[in-house]
């Protein structure tokens, strides 16, 4: 430890005098984005190199080669291939359940003040804070019962559980956020509660819905422990996989599954980029 | 209402339900060949080692990455509020990604990064230090690696908390005098107290549960309390004592959940 | 065309009761005011009469018929609010489309009614266009085309200008009211700007705290407000505490006593109140004597504050042709007064007899002027 401490002060030290120069504290946010980017940005762009390194030893700054190597290796693994498809399969489905069981309750808590309200509202929260290993003696006589383990739908079932969080809090702060004339206007001119939710408050909610909608997805796709608990050995996403790669093989083959597995996120930051430059996300973190 | 029900009885049945099983079959302690309900368990894992050397260890790991998150991710916040120019753009834009890449993918990079031999060891190399502290498979690179993936989240909500502070406040407090740190702690800090408090439970309370960095980055003893639970259920076959320090890791967490919940209300009924 | 009958409605939020046995008569093709400050029910009426709150009591008749059990979507009014009344997602014709659409009509009859009730409320031609396009002014207008093209019985208006700017809301106001009479639907309107309810209602109903004060024409609740809420809410007017004694026969408040006749007890409180058009200024000693305290200058008239010792400072209206000059000493003269007391009626006084009455003497025979 110290002999970092007394290398890192040598050249630090050096810098202090400029703290009274009044262009060193104007750089100062560069400085501060600089290190923020090094740490975000840093290990991903370590993963980036081995994906694509073929050997690459200490202390080289970068691969001593380049290579595509290792990418067959993963998709020639059959299980792994499996996993791919089992995700793709799983995720949009969990994502739409939720939609469809999560936004007349979302709407409820947003327009209507009932006993328990609250309550209810935190016990979304507070029951995803038990640990699932704690669970897993239970869902699994639980599922075992219903013939749910190992299957396709006691996947879905268990990563559903994970995004009620967000398809119930993000959109009930978009609907509270919709002025209440504008659906009491609707009715004035005749049309019916339902006809109102679907022809006016559901298209102007529709941008905070599917910032909703996103992350109920990630939430679902990267879901690792329930469904550890429930789908192996038989039914293995994408993250599942992802423990026995990296625990197992060399450390190209868990970089190369990497970028696959935040692939689909990265494709949805960049359709979403114009969503949440409009402050929906913020907007739906307030309660 | 009605169509709360969908969602709410989901929950009961796969969570709340299994989870209450559990807890009580934490209480059912055998004696002299009777079953009978007692906190016999949790006395027992309080008195071992191990275990309670790893509760003390999970309290320690997750008040300082709830921490240290939380002084990164106000100080990010309060720099997206208040200025503009192209290191805010940047910043936006920056702090936003690991939101996207998901857990596991996010403990292995960190691995990757902080290894002996790792990029960070790398450039340190050629930075002339040759002599690079541990700072993956321990308390440091847990922490590392749950600020990383805490930024996001704790930085939106102080930052809507911070949007909803009307430019006027601030203006009359610097038209009266006060400096940026007088304002920051008269005003600032005050009225954003309702996000303050719901970033640092909700901080508090996923570091306190989460299994993939600790498992993937923690290193063999101490342990995070839901790796160790993990090892007494599948490895040493105690389900019981796995189940146990689920309930007890549930009931830190619950604690942070009502100081949530008494200092929201509070606000919430209060003038702003 | 109809006419709408509130019965004995009531509401209550919490605990304070927020409409109190509230019985009211529109008639058809009258334009109803309802005014009073925030809090007063007004809003709490409104959304009774649209159907978005249901009263605890009472009923609501429209031409004859109880629309008590019918929600908004079925009963015969419509409504334009204060804000927020446009559909973001949608352009102004098919908000103005939307209500008869869902009424099944032809698509050719709908577009002609469309144009033509844009052209009623002064937006031809805005159908293509978004509501974010269009000012505030032009958004309101869309709202009450939108709300008229469905040929509704009662036209119910809650505040609609407020949020425009000053001069906005008085053009708005005017093309409301042609508006109003060239279709002439029955039309209540609720503000908290008595100017605004002096302009443009056919009769007000002023309200407070939930309770129905006085319901009048305008120029009827101007001249004989019948409560002191009325008079203190609508227009300006000086008040003036005084004591009646029976000794001098007169009301009496410091050094001026007003002679009065009638049933009155001695050392009863009694407010007077008279307008500040009503005070007219006189030369030398005759009528009360006053120092000018400030003159605002409103261009077609002043407002002058004087300082009169026994009554307090009294506000004034005067024509530019008679200008004082702050500190000026001069004397003035009521016109008329009102005068409230507890547990009677309101009792006016036409050019009352003034008196400047000795301080705290015996009985003396004072002169009057």
């Amino acid at each position: 430890m110290t002999a970092v401490a007394s290398a890192l002060r040598e050249r630090v030290g050096g810098l202090l005098w400029f703290w009274s120069i009044g262009a060193f504290r104007r750089t100062l946010p560069w400085l501060f984005l600089a290190g923020l980017a090094v740490f975000i940005l840093g290990p991903l762009l370590s993963l980036i190199l081995w994906a694509f390194a073929g050997q690459w030893f200490y202390p080289a700054l970068l691969p001593d080669e380049f290579s595509l190597k290792w990418w067959p290796v993963v998709f020639g693994n059959r299980s792994v291939v499996a996993s791919i498809q089992n995700s793709l399969v799983t995720a949009p489905v969990v994502t739409l359940l939720s939609a469809v069981i999560c936004l007349p309750a979302a709407y409820a808590f947003a327009r209507f003040q009932f006993p328990g309200r609250r309550a209810l509202l935190l016990s979304f929260l507070s029951a995803n804070s038990f640990p699932k290993i704690g669970l897993y003696i239970s869902i699994a006589t639980l599922f075992y019962r219903l013939h749910l383990m190992t299957t396709y739908w006691g996947v879905v079932l268990i990563q559903l559980v994970g995004t009620l969080l967000f398809m119930i809090w993000i959109p009930a702060g978009t609907f509270r956020g919709i002025n209440r004339s504008l659906e009491e206007a609707a009715r004035d001119v005749g049309a019916s509660g339902l006809r109102t939710f679907f022809q006016i408050t559901l298209p102007i909610a529709m941008p905070g819905l599917l910032v909703a909608g996103l992350f109920a997805f990630l939430a679902a796709f990267d879901e690792a422990q329930g469904t550890l608990i429930v789908g192996s050995p038989n039914y293995i996403t994408m993250p599942v996989m992802m423990y026995t790669l990296v625990l197992n093989y060399p450390q190209p083959v868990g970089a190369v599954f990497s970028i696959l597995l935040t692939l689909p996120s990265l494709v949805l930051l960049l359709l979403a980029q114009r969503l949440l430059r409009q402050g929906y996300l913020a907007a739906g973190y307030t309660l | 209402m009605a169509l709360v029900l969908p969602p709410f009885c989901l929950l009961v049945f796969v969570i709340v339900v299994p989870a209450a099983q559990a807890v009580l079959s934490t209480l059912r302690v055998e004696q002299d060949g009777h079953v009978v309900y007692s906190l016999a368990r949790y006395a027992q894992i309080l008195h071992t080692v191990s275990l309670y050397r790893s509760v003390a260890f999970t309290l320690l790991v997750t008040l300082a990455s709830a921490a240290a998150t939380f002084v990164l991710a106000y100080t990010l916040a309060l720099y997206l509020r208040f200025s503009q120019g192209r290191v805010s753009t940047l910043l936006g834009a920056l702090f936003i990604l690991p939101l996207f890449i998901p857990t596991v993918i996010a403990s292995f990079a960190m691995v990757t990064f902080l290894q002996n031999h790792g990029f960070v060891a790398t450039l340190l190399h050629y930075v002339g230090v040759e002599e690079m502290p541990p700072l993956v498979f321990n308390a440091v690179g847990i922490v590392l690696t749950e600020v990383w993936a805490s930024i996001p989240f704790a930085t939106l909500v102080l930052l809507a908390g911070l949007q909803g502070i009307d430019d006027a406040l601030i203006d009359s407090a610097r038209d009266v005098g006060a400096g940026a740190v007088r304002t920051f702690r008269a005003v600032i800090l005050p009225l954003n107290a309702v996000a303050t408090i719901i970033t640092l439970s909700l901080l508090f309370v996923g570091i306190l549960g989460s299994f993939t960095i600790p498992y993937l980055v923690g290193g063999n003893a101490p342990q995070m309390m839901s790796v160790v639970m993990t090892n007494y259920f599948s490895n040493y076959l105690r389900p019981d004592v796995s189940v146990a320090m689920a309930a007890l890791s549930f009931g830190i967490a619950a604690l942070a959940g009502a100081a949530y919940v008494v200092g929201v209300s509070r606000r919430e009924r209060g003038v702003v | 065309m109809a006419d709408l009958r509130l019965v004995h409605l009531s509401k209550q939020f919490a605990a304070a009761a927020a409409v109190h046995d509230f019985s009211l008569d529109v008639s058809e093709g009258e334009l109803m005011c309802l005014l009073g400050p925030s809090g007063c029910g007004k809003t709490t009426t409104l959304r009774m009469i649209g159907g978005f709150i249901t009263p605890d009591a009472g009923d609501i008749l429209i031409d004859g018929t109880s629309v008590l059990r019918q929600p908004p979507e079925r009963r015969p009014t419509a409504m334009v609010f204060q804000r927020f009344n446009l559909w973001p997602h949608m352009t102004v014709t098919d908000n103005i489309a939307f209500g008869l659409r869902l009424r099944r009509l032809s698509p050719s009859t709908i577009e002609r009614k469309v144009t033509e009730t844009l052209a009623l409320v002064g937006l031809p031609g805005a159908g293509g266009k978004w509501p974010h396009q269009l000012s505030g002014g032009e958004q309101q207008r869309v709202a009450v085309a939108r709300a008229l093209v469905l040929e509704p019985k009662i036209l119910l208006l809650d505040e609609p200008f407020s949020n425009l700017d000053a001069r906005l809301r008085v053009r708005m106001r005017e093309e409301l009211k042609i508006l109003q009479r060239q279709v002439g639907i029955t039309t209540v309107f609720v503000t908290h700007d008595q100017e605004e309810a002096l302009t443009l209602a056919d009769r007000i109903a002023v309200m407070n705290k939930g309770v129905v004060q006085q319901v009048d024409t305008p120029s009827a609740l101007y001249r004989r407000p019948q409560a002191l809420f009325v008079a203190d809410f609508i227009g300006a007017m000086n008040f003036v505490q005084t004591q009646y004694s029976r000794a001098r026969g007169a009301f009496v408040s410091g050094g001026v006593g007003v002679a009065a006749s009638g049933n009155w007890t001695d050392g009863q409180a009694v407010t007077m109140a008279f307008r500040p058009e009503d005070v007219m200024f006189v030369e030398g000693d005759s009528g009360v004597p006053g120092q000018v305290r400030r003159v605002v200058n409103l261009g077609h008239y002043l407002e002058i504050t004087v300082d009169c010792p026994g009554l307090g400072a009294i506000k004034v209206f005067a024509d530019g042709q008679h200008p004082a000059t702050d500190g000026q000493h001069l004397s003035v003269f009521f016109r008329r007064i009102l005068l409230y007391a507890d547990g009677t009626s309101v009792t006016e006084i036409e050019t009352p007899r003034l008196s400047r009455l000795p301080p705290a003497d015996a009985l003396q025979n004072s002169a009057s002027f």
